[in-house]
């Protein structure tokens, strides 16, 4: 036997086993990812915690390491292609997957916004996940983004929770990447929830998510207002907006961006191919 | 208990009377860490029964793995580029019991993504996801051995892994793998710096030229910190570092206690030197030195600077390196 395998346990497949129960969440951060999250925690059957920031770095890794390095692994380690895959699987599963680890009837969704950079890489990375685009109007996203006090390490704010056009700018090439992934990945694997319908027709939105996700609807899910979450990071920001019972009247709030995103072709089209006028 | 500091290189005699003394003093080694990685570390790879034996011990003592009881973790080997990383790997991969292969390029990336997540995800890891600090300690290391065991399989061996930044990360590989032998080689960095602008490395991404190849004052500076990361393991009694200068001067004498360290049997050394000669400069691409390393070793690159650096790039390097250079006797 090899000494390697003698000297150290050997890591447990488990990624091929949990990410049937894996469900990534990603859109333009001021979607609604995060009453999405408020909504979903209350679910007996899901584990909906707060972004981690990890499955994008890790996807792109496995990005760097097969395009850069494949030919080396094979020829001089015996990695193939679906063997460093499966390594990094298993790193995702084994950093996020232990709340669901021995629950299989259970899901975990991972709300991490920037999941939707990576979708593509993320469903040939974990081929059985699942994936959720949440999708909001893109002058409410804007005018949202230009509320924030968002900075970069040096201390400077991020030009597009600065500039108007920035933040449109932001949300068209963030819910492009998403919508590429939509058409890649098909509706078997990646489900677009749109912030409006959200609020507007709650139960209807949520059935057809828990759908996708085989599990049921629950009405607790509706009586989050009052019950404790711990929210963290950028999702405070939020937090006024998440004691609140589902309600529509954000929707609308950044009408007055209308006239500068009339004037973007690709914001046009993006909001056209997202089911806004 | 026994004096673990003095049983560091003393423990292949080890007796099977006193393997039995060792398993009873073992809970007290599990109590500090340190003192066990120092027991532990100390083992020879080659000694099955021993390894055996322990592994009884290890049973007895849920919760460590055998990696941690007997000394034949994985090696990570590192350095500066262009300090005779490539001639450490070939003679430690002509060992009879270690393999050790091209640059896997891995565990850098690894390294710096688990101390990203552990510098800024953890709290919510932690709050979240049932990860604590430990637990993705343990799953990088899985990792990263997965990525190494295709490789210990296929050779049956010990497996020795060189790419020259893993020295950056070898304080957070030493939590990743406590009890991995960490082994590092310092050159004098006015050769380094030499040796650096003469190659045409190019960036992957934008494919101009790397920067620590047509600038000597960054090539020092990418020196000084891979030193520096070497100078945070003096401490760390399973680090052992050597000098490129040494290595080539007396070859015999530098690996017989490099080997003697990672717990190689003896006359190891010989045949090891003997088998580097036969390296076959096609194997590992992307390795600037297969061929030099396929050749006899000799000093001829010793002190190559004060031929190919101007005078400004020597005043380069100096300003850069200067104290770091002293520090070490070149300068």
């Amino acid at each position: 036997m090899a000494m390697l395998e003698t000297q150290f346990e050997p890591p447990i497949a488990t990624a091929a086993r949990l990410d049937r129960q894996l469900i990534f969440m990603g859109g333009c951060p001021r979607s609604g990812m995060t009453l999405l999250r408020r909504l979903l925690a209350m679910h007996s059957r899901i584990h909906c915690g707060p972004d981690t920031g990890l499955p994008p770095s890790l996807a792109m890794q496995w990005n760097a390491f097969a395009s850069n390095l494949g030919d080396l692994h094979q020829k001089d380690f015996d990695l193939d292609r679906e063997a460093v895959r499966a390594n990094m699987a298993e790193l995702m599963t084994g950093l996020i997957a232990t709340p669901i680890k021995d629950a299989p009837h259970k899901r975990l969704v991972e709300k991490t916004s920037l999941n939707v950079i990576a979708f593509t890489a993320l469903a040939e990375l974990m081929p059985g996940a699942r994936f959720i685009h949440v999708v909001r109007d893109g002058r409410d996203v804007a005018a949202s983004l230009l509320q924030r006090d968002w900075r970069n390490p040096q201390g400077q704010r991020f030009p597009h929770t600065t500039a108007p056009a920035a933040a449109l700018k932001y949300w068209t090439d963030l819910t492009g990447l998403g919508l590429q992934a939509d058409q890649k990945l098909g509706s078997t694997r990646i489900l677009r929830v749109r912030y409006e319908d959200l609020v507007r027709k709650p139960k209807r939105t949520l059935k057809a998510l828990l759908e996708f996700i085989d599990l049921g609807f629950e009405k607790q899910m509706f009586n989050y207002p009052g019950q404790p979450i711990q929210l963290e990071g950028m999702e405070q920001d939020s937090l006024p907006l998440l004691n609140e019972p589902l309600n529509a009247t954000r929707i609308g709030a950044g009408a007055a961006l209308t006239d500068l995103a009339s004037g973007k072709a690709d914001t046009v089209q993006r909001l056209g191919q997202c089911g806004y006028r | 208990m026994i004096s673990l500091e003095k049983t560091h290189k003393s423990l292949f005699k080890i007796t099977l009377l006193q393997i039995g003394h060792l398993a009873d003093s073992f809970t007290e080694c599990r109590a500090n860490r340190m003192p066990q990685l120092q027991f532990v570390g100390a083992f020879s790879a080659s000694n099955a029964f021993v390894r055996a034996k322990f592994a009884d011990i290890s049973r007895a003592n849920e919760g460590c793995s055998m990696q941690e009881l007997t000394g034949t973790t994985p090696i990570f080997i590192g350095g500066s580029p262009r300090s005779g990383t490539t001639l450490l790997r070939a003679i430690v991969n002509s060992s009879a019991t270690m393999v050790c292969g091209p640059e896997l390029r891995v565990i850098p990336a690894l390294c710096a993504l688990s101390h990203q997540i552990e510098q800024g995800s953890l709290d919510v890891l932690q709050d979240h996801y049932g990860m604590n600090q430990s637990a993705l300690h343990q799953q990088f290391a899985q990792t990263i051995h997965a990525f190494l065991k295709p490789l210990g399989e296929s050779s049956g061996k010990r497996v020795a892994e060189k790419t020259p930044a893993n020295i950056l990360h070898f304080p957070h590989l030493r939590q990743l793998f406590p009890t991995s032998p960490l082994v590092s080689i310092v050159r004098d960095g006015r050769d380094v710096v030499s040796s650096l602008l003469s190659m045409d490395w190019t960036d992957s991404r934008t494919g101009a030229p790397m920067d620590i190849t047509t600038d000597a004052r960054l090539a020092a500076h990418q020196w000084v910190q891979s030193v520096e990361a070497g100078e945070q393991m003096a401490n760390d009694n399973a680090h052992y570092q050597l000098r490129y200068e040494d290595l080539v001067a007396d070859p015999h004498a530098v690996i017989g206690q490099l080997f003697d360290f990672l717990g190689e049997p003896s006359g190891a050394v010989e045949s090891a030197l003997r088998r580097v000669a036969g390296f076959d400069p096609s194997s590992g691409a992307n390795e600037a030195s297969n061929d030099r390393v396929s050749q006899p070793i000799d000093r001829r690159a010793i002190g190559r600077w004060q031929r190919d650096l101007t005078a400004k790039q020597i005043d380069d390097v100096q300003r850069v390196a200067g104290p770091t250079l002293h520090r070490y006797g070149y300068a």
